[in-house]
This record gives structure tokens, C-alpha cells and sequence, in this order.
């Protein structure tokens, strides 16, 4: 069983300093990696990635981490990474890593993600330049997000996680207003995760969410969103079997 | 420190007269921006419907960045739902809400972040 503590949505900055510290120090008893979901910090600025990178600096598990649109508020994305790999952080972007547990190869699979909405309630490629560049964004990161699984996969991980910002599917969104589905998440995400296969997928952004939900492919899907979990994290138990792996091309 | 898990707040905005919301109230000087907390609306009106939606601009501009509250009109009331990092953001929130709803009684239901590990994992097998 591979243990995955996850939590997205902490929004730290100078006043919440020491705020997740006491809890992220029992993670070597519960959990054998960190992830997290983006909204690390309010603004995006380095100052307040500093806040993130001391939270969880030197803790004993690996911490992998995706951005999200707070951290980009500030339009200083390249700097809030550099402060976190500083406090040995694995910061994704259409790519993955691995992490060994027990002698498990475990990857991890991220992309902040970004919105467009869900299966036949979508936006298109059509009309003016900025519709087009909102979803040809969401597109890209689709296609990092699919191309870094398929590297996990080929790169012989027993379990595979999609760890995004935004959601892939409307499930995990039940509470919050149906009018904003369309900001919250996209289908194109799950899409990735269905047609590259993985054993869980991982997103915060939907503070009024709800926890639960699962692709149509049938990949469980979590909503970590700190206000969602109620807790400095969850924890879930992988197996490590490879028999929760679904890949719908593969199938 | 860890911050206990708080069930909410209650809190009553305005209960003086309408100062800023009605026609032909004082706007007081012009304002560039809804980023600062103690700015008022650039363009105070009567209309809840838009004093909510500035409301919403407001938190997600300022110091909060807050995009996480449902800021919803019940009958002649205002309520807001959501969670907040710390109380000192909660107090802020509801700080906003009292200068850009003056009039009007805000009823909130802010609960503050649980900061505590979890005692039992999710088992996915």
C-alpha cells in the first residue's frame, strides 16, 4: 500500500506562517509522499512562496507539488518554483517524477491545469483570440499532463497519480455554483488521465467542492481543496498491484 | 499553531442608516480600484445585486485574494459562506463586507481552516 498525503488551497502568506508546520510533522507516520495542489500561496509572490518552501522544508517524505492560478497572480511563476525547489520541492509542469517506496516506483504526473468546462458544456477553439487562447491552454496542459503519464508509464511506475490544479471531471464540484463550472475545471483533463491510465487523480481550486468523484474511464478522481478535506491533509492507500490502472486506449 | 475548527460567525453590517448605497448619498472622493481593504466601492449603488458582486471583486483584489467565498442575497439579507485561513482573514471579510453592504445585515457562516492531521487515511483498494 502506498500511502499519498495530498492538500491543495493552503494560501499561505507572511500571517499564516507555522500555520500547516505541526501537522506536516507527523507525515513520516502516515504518509510516504506529499503532494500538493496548487493555491500554495495568495498572490504568487516570492515572498510568500518563502512562507510555503520553510512549511515544508526538510520534512521526511518527498513533497511534489503543481501550481495553481494564485501562484501566478503575480505573474512570477518561474520565481515561486525556484523557491520551492530551493526548499527541495518537485515543482511539475507537463512532466513527472518518480518517487521509490519499499522498492515501488511510484510516479507522479502534474499540470496546474486550467478551465474550459466539462463534456458537452465546454468552450471551443472558436472566435475571438482570446476565447481561442483560453482553450488552447487548457489543451496544452491536457497534452503535457497525458504526455507526463505516458512517460511514468513507460518509465515502469506500479502506480501512476495525475496530481492538477484545476478539475477533470464535475463531480468533485458539487457545491459550488453550476455557472462557474466552466472556471473551475475541463473535460480535457480527464480525457489526459483516461487515455494514459492512472490509479488516482489528484486536484484542489474547488474550495466549495466536494471530495469525491471518478473520470468516466473510471480513474478516482480527489478534491483536496483544503476547505473541502477539513484537515491540514488527506491520506489515501494505493495498492501497489497495478490493478486499479485504467487506461481507456488500452482497454 | 494549530487554529480549532470554528463553527462560524454571525455578524450584523450597517445597522446605521445607508450612508453610501442610496442615488443620492455622498460618494466621498473618486477611487482608482477595489484593492486596498479600506477603500469603499468606486461606484456605490442601490442595487444589491451589484454591491455583492463588488463585494466578490473586492476580496479577490485586496490583501484576502479571497475567491473562495459564496456571497449569496437571502431576502433582505446578505449571506456569506466559505472558509477562511485565519480568523484575522475572517474579520477582514466581514470588515469588506460591512463597508461595501452598509445598510444591509450580513448573516455569515465562515468557518476557519482545520489545520490538524487527519487520524485516519482513505483506503482506495
Amino acid at each position: 500500500m502506498i500511502r499519498v498525503a495530498a492538500v491543495g488551497d493552503i494560501h499561505l502568506g507572511p500571517d499564516s506562517r507555522g500555520l500547516l508546520r505541526p501537522a506536516f510533522e507527523t507525515l513520516h507516520r502516515q504518509a510516504d509522499l506529499l503532494l500538493l495542489a496548487g493555491d500554495l500561496t495568495r498572490h504568487g509572490t516570492p515572498e510568500e512562496a518563502r512562507v510555503v518552501a520553510d512549511e515544508v522544508a526538510g520534512l521526511p517524505v518527498p513533497v511534489i507539488a503543481v501550481l495553481g492560478n494564485h501562484d501566478h497572480h503575480a505573474e512570477r511563476p518561474d520565481d515561486v518554483t525556484d523557491v520551492l525547489r530551493s526548499a527541495g520541492v518537485t515543482v511539475l509542469e507537463g512532466e513527472g517524477t518518480v518517487v521509490e517506496v519499499d522498492g515501488v516506483r511510484v510516479g507522479v504526473a502534474g499540470t496546474k491545469g486550467f478551465g474550459g468546462g466539462f463534456a458537452g458544456r465546454s468552450g471551443s477553439e472558436f472566435g475571438e483570440p482570446e476565447m481561442k487562447a483560453f482553450v488552447r491552454h487548457t489543451r496544452g496542459l491536457a497534452d503535457g499532463l497525458r504526455g507526463a503519464l505516458d512517460g511514468l508509464a513507460a518509465d515502469g511506475c506500479a502506480v501512476r497519480i495525475a496530481l492538477t490544479h484545476f478539475s477533470p471531471v464535475p463531480d468533485t464540484l458539487v457545491g459550488e455554483p453550476l455557472e462557474i463550472y466552466p472556471f473551475l475545471g475541463s473535460y480535457l483533463l480527464a480525457e489526459a488521465v483516461d487515455e494514459s491510465g492512472a490509479d488516482l487523480a489528484v486536484h484542489g481550486h474547488a474550495h466549495l467542492g466536494t471530495e469525491h468523484g471518478i473520470t468516466s474511464g473510471g480513474v478516482r478522481v480527489r478534491n483536496v481543496a483544503q476547505p473541502v478535506i477539513r484537515r491540514a491533509f488527506a491520506v489515501y492507500g494505493l495498492p501497489v498491484d497495478g490493478s486499479h490502472t485504467t487506461a481507456t486506449s488500452a482497454a | 499553531m494549530a487554529t480549532p475548527p470554528d463553527d462560524g460567525t454571525r455578524a450584523e453590517a450597517g445597522a446605521g442608516p445607508d450612508v453610501t448605497g442610496g442615488p443620492d448619498a455622498p460618494t466621498g472622493p473618486a477611487q482608482s480600484g477595489r484593492s486596498g481593504q479600506s477603500e469603499q466601492s468606486a461606484h456605490p449603488t442601490s442595487n444589491t445585486e451589484y454591491r455583492i458582486a463588488h463585494l466578490g471583486e473586492r476580496l479577490a483584489g485586496g490583501d484576502l485574494a479571497e475567491l473562495g467565498m459564496r456571497i449569496e442575497s437571502r431576502g433582505d439579507s446578505v449571506h456569506i459562506t466559505g472558509t477562511a485561513s485565519t480568523a484575522h482573514d475572517r474579520e477582514a471579510i466581514l470588515r469588506l463586507a460591512a463597508e461595501e453592504l452598509p445598510g444591509i445585515a450580513v448573516r455569515a457562516d465562515i468557518a476557519l481552516a482545520d489545520v490538524t492531521a487527519p487520524d485516519h487515511p482513505e483506503d482506495l483498494s
